[in-house]
């Protein structure tokens, strides 16, 4: 989707899971040291359209938990860094994840006891795996293994993680809602004041109604401009060298609508 | 060493926004006298204008300015381009609430409210002097989120907080605004300890989990860990409502009224 200068593209009341898997743009040069993977953040928050891979929620969803002071987002290693050192700072294992994703999993291995493996989003179609069931992300088929685990070891019901889902489109949805409602309310009342020509009370209260329309269809616009899905601190350069590829993922840009700022 | 705050590039560029030619020249002349880099606005229209070139770090506004636009709209806009822009109201209606409401409810960042006429131009100089700093430092941990994540804005304020400790009031202070909410540390540190017992539950849970594993035992550690979770979550939703500026029920309140006097439609 293309966005123009005065355009904001905003995110949906509800993000569904991706329709298809998400295929890396970015090629970052490869970094060393203990935790070269940091230099990978720019990319990462790009590659991932400022969500996390796992459960989906954006950055302005976590904005609230500011509050506690710790980081929101971090990078995680799909293949433990434990079992695979080689995998510490290979772009490709790293994937951009919310604080509580990041922690559930810690140490639980890509494949656990009963065989089930670890999912990932640029190999796997989201969709197919996981649906939204009352704001909560769960497994599709209880019979997929995989999946099942995947929700168990990212925790994807953590209520957390849902009630910032349900936050969000609760949000969206009454701020949509109001300025659907609204939408011609001001020429309706104009149209108001002309046929009340002579009656001023009557102007003066279409005047100032008019007026209140206006201001409350702002605050509701403004409201909904904070869930821009490029964040304002968006990274203008990345370890890729060039910045052609700084737009979001195919998958969450379809799903946005836009805004005028 | 001051984690090199004092080496940010923020100008130390003024605008004064104000519409009685004599007050505004004379301002603008003391505080060139001082040092300053100074513009002036002689309405509102202008002062966005120039504020959008974007120059000004601080911004003396006054409230009554002519032309249709008042100096808390001015402020909005200003601040809608330039969410830096720090703003020093000097005005003769300080203590009119309708003004405070809408700064408000604006989130306009307004470091101070200066009354009309000023006494003494001094007095205005340790206020310039504090927002400027301000803005020099929200520059900094933008500049920090760009390029050095992970390290998120309210992190970096504790550790630069920590490692200089003169600034750790303003540092406070800019943490606040940041966050917008009135959390306290207690709430803070309450998140912490739930945070700590459910990273020991996620630990516990990782280590037990497996074929021998006791499943009543796991259920039980479950439940604890969605207990916590849900209470940290009300923590913090206590203060996600602040960041919004639409009532929805005040919306639904002004359809219906509406409604009813233009006939049910």
């Amino acid at each position: 989707m293309t966005v123009t200068a005065s355009e904001v593209a905003v995110l949906p009341s509800v993000t569904l899971p991706w329709a298809e898997e998400i295929v890396r743009q970015h090629r970052p040069k490869p970094a060393g040291g203990e935790r070269g993977y940091r230099l990978y953040h720019e990319c990462l928050r790009w590659e991932f359209g400022f969500c996390c891979a796992f459960c989906l929620l954006h950055e302005v969803d976590l904005a609230a938990y500011e509050i506690v002071g710790t980081a929101l987002f971090h990078a995680e290693h799909f293949r433990l860094r434990s079992k695979d050192p080689g995998a510490l700072n290979r772009y490709s294992n790293c994937f951009y994840t919310c604080c509580f994703c990041n922690t559930s999993r810690g140490k639980a291995p890509n494949e656990d006891s009963l065989g089930r493996s670890l999912l990932e989003p640029t190999t796997r179609v989201w969709s197919e795996a996981f649906h939204l069931v009352d704001d909560e992300l769960r497994a599709r088929d209880p019979g997929d293994g995989d999946a099942a685990y995947t929700a168990l070891a990212y925790d994807l019901g953590d209520p957390r993680k849902t009630r910032r889902r349900r936050a969000r489109r609760e949000y969206i949805e009454k701020r949509v809602k109001f300025l659907s409602e609204t939408r011609g309310a001001e020429d309706e009342l104009v149209t108001f004041a002309i046929k009340m020509s002579g009656d001023d009370e009557a102007i003066k209260w279409a005047r100032e109604r008019a007026n209140k329309f206006k201001e409350m269809r702002r605050l509701a616009t403004d409201d909904l401009l904070r869930f821009r899905a490029v964040p304002r601190d968006r990274p203008t350069s990345c370890r890729c060298g060039h910045n052609g590829h700084h737009r979001l993922p195919h998958v969450l840009s379809q799903q946005t609508s836009r805004l005028v700022d | 060493m001051a984690l090199g705050v004092a080496e940010v590039e923020v100008s130390r560029r003024l605008l004064i926004v104000e519409d009685e030619e004599r007050s505004r020249e004379a301002l603008a002349s003391m505080l060139k006298r001082r040092g300053y880099e100074v513009q002036t606005a002689s309405n509102g229209a202008t002062s966005v204008r120039r504020a959008g070139r974007g120059s000004a770090s601080v911004v003396l506004m006054d409230l009554v300015l002519g032309n249709g636009m008042d100096g808390i709209e001015a402020a909005r806009l200003i601040q809608r381009h330039n969410p830096l822009t720090a703003f020093i109201v000097i005005t003769a209606h300080r203590h009119e609430e309708s003004y405070h409401a809408r700064a408000k409810q604006h989130k306009l960042r307004i470091e101070a409210w200066v009354d009309k006429p000023l006494d003494d131009v001094d007095q205005l100089l340790p206020i310039i002097e504090k927002a400027l700093r301000k803005v020099e430092l929200l520059a900094h941990l933008e500049r920090v989120r760009v390029k050095e994540e992970p390290l998120d804005s309210l992190s970096y304020l504790r550790a630069l907080a920590d490692f200089d400790p003169s600034i750790r009031g303003l540092a406070n202070e800019v943490r606040d605004e940041l966050v917008g909410s009135e959390a306290g540390a207690g709430e803070q540190e309450a998140i912490m300890q739930i945070r700590s017992e459910i990273d020991g539950l996620y630990d516990e849970f990782w280590r037990l989990v497996g074929p021998d594993s006791d499943p009543a035992h796991l259920a039980r550690l479950r439940e604890r860990l969605r207990e916590l979770q849900n209470q940290e979550a009300d923590i913090v939703e206590q203060h996600a409502e602040a960041r919004f500026s639409f009532d929805p029920s005040q919306g639904r309140q002004l359809i219906e009224e509406t409604r009813r006097r233009l006939g049910g439609k």
